[in-house]
């Protein structure tokens, strides 16, 4: 899976280059944040505004990459509606900080 | 009555076929966008259930996709030969819609599995699981149109 990286500051903005995360590429969704955050990056925006599903285990490998960056940060912004309906359902909202664009979520970093 | 079954080979790698093929053919039969949405991540999640634990990623066997429409509900039958869905996971499934708040459970936020069977659950309006001989088979009913 391919991501585009953008620099601000300290904080690495990604933005993920699929429009679906699911079981069949979760591996290399998940192993391609969690390379990143082995890099030393602890304060990462994932821009999501090209993915238009996502199913348990893409949820699954948030949590994970979450768990992974320890007392960093991770923020997602650019939320589709159908992926933003699947955060409120499982209520990964309640554990992600969601925002509407990625100015704001860099400002939320800063 | 419409129907068509699609079938693919248990690798993993198949998902996202048998999935976007399911929204599309939900659209063609009359569903909405986001009952059509909700009917992919369904597929999406069973088909991956049956590859991930009935076949347990074994390779080069099967799992079938049904979905015909009936009078204001599309049905989906997901099949495989491999092994059963254990109790515990049927009763899961079989619980109903509008359990949301099931999520919550048990600390359930943070972990990494388990959403699968709760978000079928969730999002189709009647769910049965049965075995028929070798054949293991889920049955997702949506309700569409007024």
């Amino acid at each position: 899976m391919n991501f585009e990286e953008a620099k601000a500051g300290n904080i690495l903005v990604l933005t993920v280059k699929a429009n679906r995360v699911a079981a069949d590429v979760v591996s290399a969704f998940k192993q391609g944040i969690a390379g990143y955050v082995t890099q030393g990056n602890q304060k990462i925006v994932l821009d999501l505004n090209e993915v238009s599903f996502i199913d348990s285990s893409g949820l699954g490998a948030l949590i994970s990459v979450l768990k992974l960056i320890g007392n960093g940060e991770l923020v997602l912004c650019n939320i589709h509606p159908t992926v933003a309906s699947m955060f409120k359902l499982t209520r990964m909202n309640k554990i992600f900080r969601i925002f509407g664009s990625r100015d704001e979520a860099i400002a939320a970093l800063s | 009555m419409r129907q068509i079954t699609l079938t693919i080979e248990s690798d993993i790698r198949n998902l996202s076929l048998v999935a976007v093929a399911a929204h599309r053919i939900c659209e063609q039969l009359g569903a909405g966008r986001e009952a059509a949405g909700q009917v992919e991540l369904c597929v999406n999640e069973a088909v991956a259930n049956c590859i991930h634990h009935a076949y347990r990623n074994a390779l080069g066997r099967l799992v079938s996709v049904k979905i015909l429409a009936a009078e204001h509900e599309i049905q989906c039958d997901v099949c495989d030969t491999g092994e059963s869905m254990p109790q515990a996971s049927v009763k899961i499934l079989t619980k109903g819609p509008g359990k949301a708040e099931d999520f919550d459970e048990k600390n359930l936020l943070l972990e990494e599995h388990g959403r699968g069977l709760k978000i079928i659950s969730s999002l189709m309006d009647h769910v049965t699981y049965l075995r028929e001989g070798t054949v293991n088979c889920l049955r997702m009913k949506k309700r569409i149109g007024p």
